[in-house]
């Protein structure tokens, strides 16, 4: 198991380093650069020329890419060019809210999802099954930047019940939260459906329902538990889907995450910048990766890491 | 079929917001009372509240409501006194301005002569670096504090634009030179101390920046107990906000939405000009636009009036020359080629383009309300006369790189949509883009040059009498446009649209906004 783990450990860092290299060189292909937002956009020619070598930015970029490199080992992520603040200072400030409004929209997706798989799978085929499962299409098949904008007309605008956009209390992550779960709870509902069809068909299952035992003990004890690893797979895979519709949503929600903080620097071309919070997801979403990969083991013990 | 329900019931839930227009009582005019918190709704927030770092619109927007000038600049470039209570010129260099007394910044500090001299000295001061001094205040030599309320500044030659200069930048308030001193340079951007209206309570970078009233604000504390400037990205989440009564004031309303939200009997708005036009531009040292037939032609083939009310739904009004309509050295019979696209090839046949033209013109993408439309417009109506113009979409730094050229004597763009404005004095606007001692990146991007327009714009910085300097303004004027480096197509407008609760706002001068006086009724 421990080699396993060690080798997992190898890839995640390698998928970090990769990373690291594709963010470097992309955001230096965009044309134009930062010292263009930091000035106006008459100055004179020195003014941008010194602000161009006090920012590093007249080294070769390989060079610049090896400085930076040099500092991330030492978890140091450069001061951003628009404020010069620490980009790390900024990522602490900014990546809370996109967590908090990542992990409500999972327990959105997850509550609404698993629930209505299960119930779907328990009465296949009713008149039950079939509308779910229309509305898990639906849900995925509608963007979030449509799904929100209809949500505040609803809910906020129409019926005044939850607040337009903003933060501030638990009533403004409601209708974010929704907009961005409700995508990944539709597909959650056709993988927890199928699985526990395909569990519920088992012969142990049919020996439990012989033991006399109570259904609702047999569907969640005994199917539920044995249709999970699918069903974590594929919440652990929705982790990122989430994070991104996190950073569309916090636009239309006006939520002060970490989406926003991203667009702004590409738009200004804040490299230290993109580079902190690109380098962020990567490493987020790689790490979740990893846990699940190390999980499987614990949920189903057949599972051995030779 | 699915989609298709789906569709339609969105439709129908959209119908129903829009039709929905509660009618409330009209606002009994209870005149000013004091109180209530005022939410403002923002795309985008300042980058920095250290006014000598202030390049955006966001920066001196909440700088001025901070902070006070020494003199006011009130919209039509009226100046009213400030932290100054008055001021004389004895002889053309030298500006001796009287101090208010009695007036604190918000820390406590006095506000005196020394702490008017601290703050030009920062601005100037080679450690600061700050972008726009030498750009917008050069001409100062120095500020000598005559006694503990009287400062006299002068300048390296005869300025006339300096009061309006030091009215209207930014970068001229004055801080408490004790939080100056206490933040340094490099913390003071979140920080800011002034002697304005009112006070920094918090700023949550990326999410919302709270003022609250001034208590001892000099010419009177603020009705309103507070005022927050709230980003949201979202157009649609913006307007939103501004009929659930979730916010008071919204400063970037949607074109498409304008004509609904003027129409409901709750709410106002507003296309506000602030002295800004939205201009092409042609390389007057490149071929084929390096002859003013050609540069004339194209000015002639554009149907303004049609653009203006097909794709801008007639909001912005045409424009003409050089200056915006509302500067007072406008010129208002400068020639204003009308749609006469016979002309236009008539003109470019005298030209030896009888058969056209392939060229390239540099749009941006956002950066002015429907700006891709209006150059794929364009677009249409050169192709009418004969030039194929080629678009080339740029985000900000890729369309302004393209303007600029990478160096004075190497162009790029040789054909360009581009927005300008008059900041304070009207010589912000023409010394920068059309006197040929700012060739290439400093401003004239056009790379025009016309001796006496040159020699134009220097008499005018020379002369003092505003009257005088119209004149001056207007022959410059009526040159640049027969030489036609640019064709002005209308005069930009900022889509304002505030609940009519929300009494005595001043709008402007520029795309500034103060909330001082202003009140919410019930």
């Amino acid at each position: 198991v421990r080699s396993y783990i060690l080798g997992r450990l190898l890839v995640f860092v390698a998928v970090l380093f990769g990373t690291s290299l594709v963010v470097f060189w992309t955001v230096r292909l965009l044309p134009g650069d930062p010292v263009d937002h930091l000035v106006s956009e008459v100055a004179s020619p020195e003014f941008v020329e010194n602000l161009r070598k006090e920012l590093d930015l007249d080294k070769p970029v390989a060079v610049q890419y090896l400085t930076w490199l040099g500092r991330l080992a030492r978890a140091d992520l450069g001061l951003s060019i628009t404020d010069r603040q620490p980009v790390m200072k900024r990522i602490v400030e900014r990546f809370p809210a996109t967590i908090e409004l990542t992990i409500a929209s999972m327990l959105v997706a997850g509550l609404i999802g698993i629930t209505a798989g299960i119930v779907s799978a328990t009465r296949p085929y009713s008149v039950f099954d079939n509308a779910s499962m229309l509305v898990a299409l639906a849900g995925v098949a509608v963007p979030v930047f449509w799904l929100g904008p209809m949500l505040i007309l609803i809910f906020a605008v129409q019926l005044r019940v939850l607040p337009v956009a903003g933060s501030g209390g638990p009533q403004f992550l409601v209708l974010p939260a929704v907009t961005v779960g409700l995508a990944s709870a539709g597909l959650i509902a056709r993988m927890t459906r199928s699985a526990m069809l395909e569990t519920l068909a088992q012969d142990y299952v049919r020996t439990a329902r012989a033991k006399g035992l109570h259904d609702r003990v047999v569907v969640l004890r005994h199917a539920f538990r044995n249709a999970l690893l699918p069903i974590v797979t594929i919440l652990a895979l929705q982790t990122g889907y989430l994070m991104g519709g996190a950073v569309i949503a916090e636009a239309i929600f006006a939520w002060p995450g970490i989406g926003q903080l991203i667009v702004e620097s590409v738009y200004r071309r804040d490299y230290p910048m993109v580079q902190g919070t690109l380098l962020l997801f990567a490493a987020t979403f790689a790490a979740i990766n990893f846990v699940v990969d190390t999980t499987y083991g614990f949920l189903d013990p057949r599972i051995r890491y030779a | 079929m699915k989609r298709t329900l789906v569709i339609s019931i969105a439709l129908a839930v959209a119908v129903a917001a829009c039709a929905q227009t509660t009618p409330t009582a009209p606002g009994a005019s209870t005149g000013p009372a004091r109180g209530g918190a005022v939410v403002l709704v923002t795309g985008h927030e300042p980058q920095t509240l250290d006014p000598h770092f202030a390049t955006g619109v966001y920066d001196g927007y909440i700088s001025f409501m901070l902070a006070d000038p020494l003199i006011k600049l009130k919209p039509g470039g009226i100046l009213v006194p400030g932290l100054a209570e008055s001021w004389e010129r004895p002889d053309p260099t030298t500006y001796v301005l009287r101090l208010r007394k009695n007036v604190t910044f918000q820390d406590g500090t006095p506000f005196n002569a020394d702490a008017v001299k601290y703050n030009f000295d920062r601005l100037f001061d080679p450690a600061t670096k700050a972008p726009r001094a030498k750009a917008d205040l050069g001409m100062l030599k120095e500020v000598v504090v005559v006694d503990p309320y009287t400062v006299k500044m002068t300048t390296t030659f005869p300025y006339g634009p300096f009061l309006a200069t030091i009215a209207g930048r930014p970068l001229a308030v004055i801080e408490s030179p004790t939080a100056l001193r206490a933040a340094g340079v490099a913390n003071y951007g979140t920080k800011p101390v002034g002697a304005g209206p009112f006070i920094l309570k918090e700023w949550v970078q990326g999410d919302r920046l709270v003022l609250v009233a001034n208590d001892n604000y000099w010419a009177g504390r603020p009705y309103i107990d507070s005022l927050t400037l709230q980003v949201v990205k979202d157009p649609a989440t913006r307007l939103s906000m501004l009929q659930t009564g979730a916010a008071q004031f919204n400063v970037e309303l949607n074109p498409a939405d304008f004509a609904g939200v003027k129409q409901s009997t709750e709410f106002e708005a507003q296309a506000a000009p602030f002295d800004n036009t939205l201009f092409l531009e042609m390389s007057n040292v490149q071929k084929p636009f390096d002859d003013p037939r050609v540069r004339q032609a194209v000015c002639y083939a554009i149907d303004k009036q049609a653009i203006i009310k097909s794709v801008l739904l007639g909001l912005p009004q045409p424009g003409s020359g050089v200056f915006p309509a509302t500067t007072w050295a406008k010129n208002a019979n400068v020639e204003k080629y009308s749609y006469d696209p016979q002309k236009a090839k008539q003109l470019l046949t005298e030209a030896g383009y009888a058969n056209g033209f392939t060229t390239t013109f540099w749009h941006p993408s956002g950066r002015y309300s429907g700006d891709s439309q209006v150059a794929q417009a364009v677009q249409g109506y050169l192709r009418q006369v004969g030039i194929t113009a080629n678009l080339k979409t740029g985000d900000l730094t890729a369309w302004a790189n393209a303007m600029r050229g990478s160096a004075p004597d190497k162009p790029d763009a040789p054909l360009y949509m581009r927005g300008w404005g008059v900041s304070g004095d009207p010589d912000s606007q023409i010394n920068v883009l059309y006197n040929s001692s700012n060739w290439g990146i400093a401003g004239n991007y056009a790379r025009y040059k016309n001796p006496k327009v040159d020699s134009l714009v220097v008499a005018a910085q020379r002369e003092t009498d505003q009257s005088a300097r119209a004149m001056i303004y207007q022959q410059a004027e009526a040159l640049i446009t027969s030489d036609a480096p640019l064709c002005t197509l209308y005069e930009n407008v900022r889509l304002l649209a505030w609940t009519k609760k929300l009494h005595d706002v001043q709008v402007g001068p520029g795309e500034y906004q103060f909330f001082d006086r202003a009140w919410l009724g019930r």
